[in-house]
């Protein structure tokens, strides 16, 4: 684990399942590390509850309170018996003192964070289905370091995965899906899609990006 | 090219005029600080496909989210002139941060203001739209739990309503609510039935069931909150050699950081001690913690400027501010119309109302085509009216209102013109 005994009984805070942590759009000046359990983070769209992550033990949430003063962007709720560190903004420098590794956690999760924000983005941006389709593709296949391009590749993907990543209901998913596996270009089964020339995606995207602006 | 290789792992390496040091698309895990010369980076703006060239200047890092973050290069890095950089592994990178909190912090507020941009810009194009009042929208939650017979999150998010806007126009209906809730008044309303029933996506864990059975709608929507965040491919490096160090970086203080920063660095080798000692002014450790100049654009300066403001910091807004005004090498008159008068805003919120005025009126007369003339018309109209001179004030809210395109500063200046009941 990442922090010592201490730091559990000083900071520590626990949730029966189903509680609140925090709430979307209520003023925030904490973060949080899940010490044990996990929750879940939602969202209200169109006035339902929409589950964006849920996340583990030695996750991190809320963090955006730590350096700027917004109201949170999500709500987080326990998803069983929890138990979290909780730190407010003014301990941070002290705790970034204790726990370096920390820090550094957070630049990685930053990292991450705005690439994957950047990249749907990117998707949304694309106005044809099909291309967010290929472009939602392309940008699971980027993230696995261990995919090989030059040949065909499995993505643990469900078509309402690629709904939500790419913006488009489930139908116009499903059917833009139907039509890539009717050409040849997919293999389409119910917990994963195989794509047989993921750069061919790559190349049609790209070019298609660079006619938006053109 | 020329590879040195020193003890820690750290490279140097010299590169001709008009290198590539990456491509975009490039899958690496190198992070690079420029000892000298010159590097370009060039990349695209998603929202607009215009080209963006950043400069790194000497002793400053760049390629450190696509390392950290695992994913592909974002940009095409050249060097211009004969160039040195280093190239530090991820774990040489790590030992420099841990050992230096304050560039973590600074890199960990560009980070920010950078997810904040790109967030604003889903929002945007989502539809959804980018002025919502805060308050209404967690009494809409509220709302919204308690609709779907989730009384436990419905009071707490009304309670949360009660905390900050006692007085605000739901407060009544909130505490009504919180009253039924609590004295068990409160029945659970019959779920509608075209809400389709939980279907449980297969990432959730082993939660109790009946944390989702009233759940309507239970997509797993990897969004934005990122869905990769498992901590296995995080480094939990126990290196705490370096750690002696960390003593001397006092929180905060940018002067204590280049002590720190110079102590740090010191061990890394002779490599990192030339890099230090080569330097012949103080500006190179200043820009050394400044982390990447791709994070650190003048348009991510402003913006982390305007969260200093919003969050009350106005002194260290107009600090950044002043920095992107005095900018000789920004390209960009709309940035710097701006950050005029934003620092117009500052004062205001300041109090400092006369030098509120003359920096915006100093604006307006040096530049009356400015897009921004609205804006800073609406601005001295607002000093005014803090001044508690509304007759002053009056002139500047109707021309503003009069002003095309209508826009939200039209709006404002009506609804202010009658509020005050001219």
């Amino acid at each position: 684990m990442l922090l010592d005994d201490h730091f559990l009984e000083r900071f520590g805070v626990e949730y029966a399942p189903g509680e609140i942590i925090f709430c979307e759009y209520e003023p925030g000046h904490e973060f949080y590390l899940i010490h044990s359990g996990s929750v879940k983070i939602v969202k209200l769209i169109n006035n339902r509850e929409k589950i964006m992550d849920v996340m583990y033990a030695g996750d991190v949430f809320g963090e955006q309170a730590i350096l700027e003063a917004e109201p949170r962007s999500a709500t987080v709720i326990a998803a069983g018996p929890t138990k979290l560190l909780k730190f407010h903004r003014d301990n941070f420098d002290a705790l970034l003192k204790g726990n370096p590794q920390l820090a550094y956690k957070l630049l990685v999760i930053f990292s991450k964070r705005i690439y994957d924000a950047k990249r749907r983005l990117m998707i949304l941006l694309l106005n044809e289905p099909p291309l967010k389709v290929m472009d939602v593709l392309c940008m699971l296949a980027e993230q696995n370091v261990n995919v090989d391009m030059h040949s065909q590749v499995v993505l643990s993907v469900t078509p309402k995965d690629i709904s939500s990543w790419s913006g488009m209901s489930i139908e116009e998913t499903q059917n833009a899906l139907t039509h890539m596996m009717n050409l040849g270009k997919i293999e389409l089964y119910p917990e994963k899609i195989i794509v047989k020339n993921i750069l061919d995606f790559q190349r049609q995207v790209n070019s298609r990006r660079k006619q938006m602006f053109t | 090219m020329s590879d040195v290789i020193t003890g820690s792992g750290i490279r140097t390496r010299t590169y001709k005029s008009q290198a590539i040091v990456y491509f975009e698309g490039d899958k690496s895990e190198s992070i690079y600080i420029l000892k000298k010369g010159k590097v370009l980076l060039t990349y695209l703006r998603p929202e607009t496909g215009e080209e963006i060239k950043e400069e790194v200047r000497p002793g400053e890092f760049f390629g450190v989210k696509s390392a950290l973050g695992k994913y592909p290069r974002e940009e095409n890095a050249q060097t211009i002139g004969e160039t040195v950089i280093l190239i530090l592994t991820p774990a040489d990178f790590e030992r420099i941060v841990l050992s230096n909190i304050m560039v973590v912090k600074k890199m960990l507020r560009v980070f920010s203001n950078q997810l904040r941009r790109i967030g604003r810009a889903v929002r945007e194009v989502m539809g959804e739209t980018n002025s919502v009042d805060p308050a209404n929208e967690l009494y809409k939650i509220a709302d919204h739990y308690a609709a779907n017979g989730r009384p436990q999150q419905a009071l707490y998010a009304y309670k949360k309503y009660m905390e900050y806007y006692p007085d605000g126009k739901f407060a009544s209906s909130a505490m009504k609510m919180i009253q039924n809730i609590e004295s068990g008044n409160y029945s659970a309303p019959v779920v509608p039935v075209s809400d389709t029933p939980v279907s449980r996506p297969d990432a959730l864990p082993d939660a109790d069931e009946d944390m989702f059975s009233s759940s309507s709608d239970s997509d797993s929507d990897s969004d934005s909150l990122g869905n990769d965040f498992g901590s296995d491919d995080f480094s939990d490096s126990d290196d705490s050699g370096d750690m002696d160090d960390f003593g001397t970086a006092e929180s905060g203080d940018i002067d204590d950081f280049e002590a720190s920063e110079a102590a740090g660095l010191s061990d890394f080798g002779s490599e990192m001690d030339s890099f230090v000692s080569n330097s012949p002014d103080d500006e190179l450790l200043d820009d050394f913690g400044l982390g990447e100049p791709l994070n650190e654009s003048p348009e991510d300066r402003f913006s982390e400027a305007v969260s200093f403001r919003e969050s009350g910091d106005c002194n260290h807004a107009i600090e950044i501010l002043e920095e992107i005004r005095s900018d000789q090498s920004l390209n960009n008159p709309d940035l710097l119309h701006k950050a005029y008068i934003e620092i117009g805003r500052c004062k205001l919120d300041q109090g400092k109302l006369q030098e509120a005025l003359s920096e915006l009126s100093l604006f307006l007369k040096n530049n009356p085509r400015s897009a921004f003339v609205k804006e800073a018309l609406f601005e001295a109209g607002n000093v005014y009216l803090k001044a508690g001179s509304k007759d002053k004030a009056i002139p500047y809210f109707k021309k503003v209102a009069a002003m095309p395109p209508r826009d939200n500063f039209n709006q404002q200046a009506l609804a202010l013109l009658k509020e005050n009941k001219f």
